[in-house]
């Protein structure tokens, strides 16, 4: 039964996971990972996927898929640890049902097609949680010792894990008001474990960064994101800014709408929770909140993929209570067949663009193979992001955050070709890479307006200038070659 | 002293009244037994049918894009179930002795997984040969987690 499951899962996320994708996020990945390999060093932030990823390139090619078919090892373990955590608590058929409705959460399938290390990260937490559970079941030290090893390496792999810190501890304080089954040593233990995990990492980021807060909450770590971060979200994305109304009401919705499958949430009113389970529930419900209340996420949908396995572990209790509730074979079989063809049947339109990428090659995506045959390797290209990066192998994508913030200024503005030029020698950059959509050109870099008071003009100008010549127009972006002087 | 005579016929109605009004309160009160369990019924009928039959109206709606959702809303129905639902919350657990599974639960078993792999197949059939292998394994699974359903009672 489990091995069927887990080959329903595979073979899902292996289709998933197919077609290609020009993701910004994807792309500063993939770059970090070529990087390491190229001995260019580690990107200032999480990194364990950096490490992992570029294993995953050296090994097996530069191919970005090669890292799709890990993420979907990584999605279907996820499951697999959910599997395991859920029949602890309900039983092995309502975690086999349990399982199955984790097809419905679109979500899954976005963490696992993208080049984000949120299947990875989001299986080190429930390692964590898992481990932790037994631990308190039945107190053997192996099981501290891989809880305490898989938080240190979660939160080395993402920045959200950072406040998966305080988990245990919540623990503890919510013990202390009712029946403690942890005690201070043991709390002390734990922490020293995850501790002697993080601390190499801790000690380069100390001697590399110095202790900078911004570096430690802000990934990546450059110029544009940390002062004008915010701005961009709020004015290109329209993300609202924390601790306004808007930021919380739009949260709580994206949760409800990607973390809830709405026909399936009638069951979480059915979860009766055993007291030891509601203490852990809550003390991963407070850390899964705690970058909302403390303003530092973002009010988007991807926050919302960490909750996936709490909202599960509810489903499952709460269709255990319902099967105790209602002891008729022929609702149970009826509700067991219902869920099942709801999940798999709605696979198609949980995983939203499956079709499209089963059969389509988008233009974006054909546009960068073309231009991946124009340019020799090794050579550096400016672009808007590192989305593109993926479908350029040993090929450097540079972004604007990647010049200097005075460089940028003066390529952005384009006064002088001169200028612009010596910028592109400083950096060694020999192609450009532009949308002809404008409005990722010119409304894009909102933080451009506000420092000089117009819009940028590099879009136009790089048509009149003598040290640019297009090599190849596509139908959604232009490649122009740069002629030193 | 005694008590004038008066007063003992007054004792006397009293304690009639008092007999009477007991009376009334029992019979109300298993009146009100009678009600509650009646009511129950009806909860547990409704604890039973509702998620059940939203689940029912989600897959027709997966299945047949639109067919319902041009006449009803989705969401405002399952506000109404979630509301019924919490309404009947405290409705106690069923004890039942399982009965011996007999030919007709695996038949049962066997037509619901049949059902199961059409309708998945029908679902996402555009989607290539992908189907066929995706609702074979949907009408496995549904067989194999109601026979282990069964087993386990």
């Amino acid at each position: 039964m489990l091995i069927l499951i887990v080959l329903v899962f595979s073979v899902c996320f292996y289709f998933s996971s197919k077609a290609a994708i020009i993701d910004s996020d994807s792309g500063f990945e993939y770059t970090n990972a070529q990087n390491v390999l190229e001995n260019k060093g580690l990107e200032h932030g999480p990194v364990v996927q950096q490490l992992l990823y570029a294993l995953i390139l050296g090994i097996f090619g530069r191919d970005y898929r090669n890292i799709l078919v890990f993420q979907s090892i990584f999605t279907t373990l996820l499951v697999l640890v959910t599997f395991l955590f859920v029949r602890r608590k309900t039983s092995f058929n309502v975690a086999i049902i349990a399982s199955l409705l984790f097809l419905f959460f679109p979500l899954l399938y976005w963490g696992t097609y993208t080049l984000k290390p949120y299947p990875l990260f989001l299986l080190l937490l429930m390692l964590t949680v898992y481990s932790f559970d037994r631990y308190i079941e039945n107190r053997e030290s192996r099981f501290m010792l891989f809880s305490a090893v898989s938080l240190g390496l979660a939160t080395m792999t993402h920045l959200l894990g950072l406040p998966f810190v305080g988990l245990i501890l919540l623990y503890y304080l919510l013990g202390k008001l009712k029946g403690n089954t942890l005690n201070l040593v043991e709390v002390a233990k734990f922490y020293f474990l995850a501790f002697l995990v993080v601390s190499p990492y801790l000690t380069w980021r100390i001697m590399v960064d110095g202790l900078s807060l911004d570096l430690l909450l802000t990934y990546p770590a450059r110029w544009h994101t940390i002062k004008y971060g915010l701005l961009a979200n709020k004015e290109f994305w329209r993300l609202p800014l924390p601790f306004t109304f808007e930021y919380y009401y739009r949260f709580l919705g994206y949760l409800v709408i990607w973390a809830f499958p709405p026909s399936l949430s009638i069951f979480l009113l059915f979860a009766r929770p055993k007291y030891e389970d509601k203490k852990l529930l809550i003390s991963w419900l407070l850390v899964l909140f705690a970058p909302f209340f403390a303003g530092r996420g973002v009010a988007s949908y991807i926050y919302v993929y960490p909750f996936m396995p709490l909202i599960l572990f509810l489903f499952a209790q709460g269709i255990h209570t319902f099967f105790k509730l209602h002891n008729s074979r022929r609702v149970k079989i009826l509700v067991i067949a219902l869920i099942v063809a709801l999940a798999l049947a709605n696979y198609g339109h949980a995983n939203s663009s499956f079709e499209h990428r089963m059969n389509r090659i988008s233009p974006d995506v054909q546009d960068v193979e073309e231009f991946n045959t124009i340019i020799p390797e090794g050579r550096n290209i400016l672009f808007r992001s590192r989305a593109v990066s993926p479908l350029l192998p040993r090929k450097n994508v540079l972004m604007i955050q990647d010049l200097s913030e005075e460089d940028a200024l003066i390529y952005l503005d384009w006064n002088n070709d001169e200028e612009v030029a010596n910028v592109f020698m400083k950096y060694n950059i020999s192609y450009v890479i532009l949308y002809k959509n404008i409005r990722w050109e010119r409304d894009y870099h909102v933080w451009f307006k506000l420092v000089t008071g117009h819009e940028p003009s590099h879009f136009y100008k790089i048509d009149g200038s003598q040290y640019f010549e297009k090599a190849k127009e596509g139908n959604v972006y232009i490649l122009y070659k740069f002629i030193k002087p | 002293m005694d008590k004038p005579r008066e007063d003992v016929s007054k004792d006397a109605t009293m304690r009639e009244r008092m007999k009477k009004a007991k009376e009334v309160i029992r019979k109300a009160k298993e009146n009100n037994r009678f009600f509650l369990k009646r009511k129950s019924k009806l909860a547990r009928r409704l604890f039973l049918a509702t998620p059940v039959m939203f689940l029912l109206l989600a897959l027709i709606e997966t299945v047949w894009q639109g067919s319902l959702t041009t006449d009803l809303n989705l969401n405002s129905l399952l506000i109404i179930v979630i509301v019924l639902v919490f309404s009947f919350l405290t409705t106690k657990e069923e004890t039942r002795i399982p009965r011996e599974a007999t030919t007709k639960y695996y038949a049962l078993i066997a037509v619901t997984g049949a059902a199961c792999i059409l309708i998945v197949w029908y679902a996402i059939q555009s989607l290539g040969w992908f189907p066929y292998a995706i609702s074979t394994m949907a009408g496995i699974l549904v067989i194999l987690i109601s026979i282990l359903t069964m087993k386990e009672e």
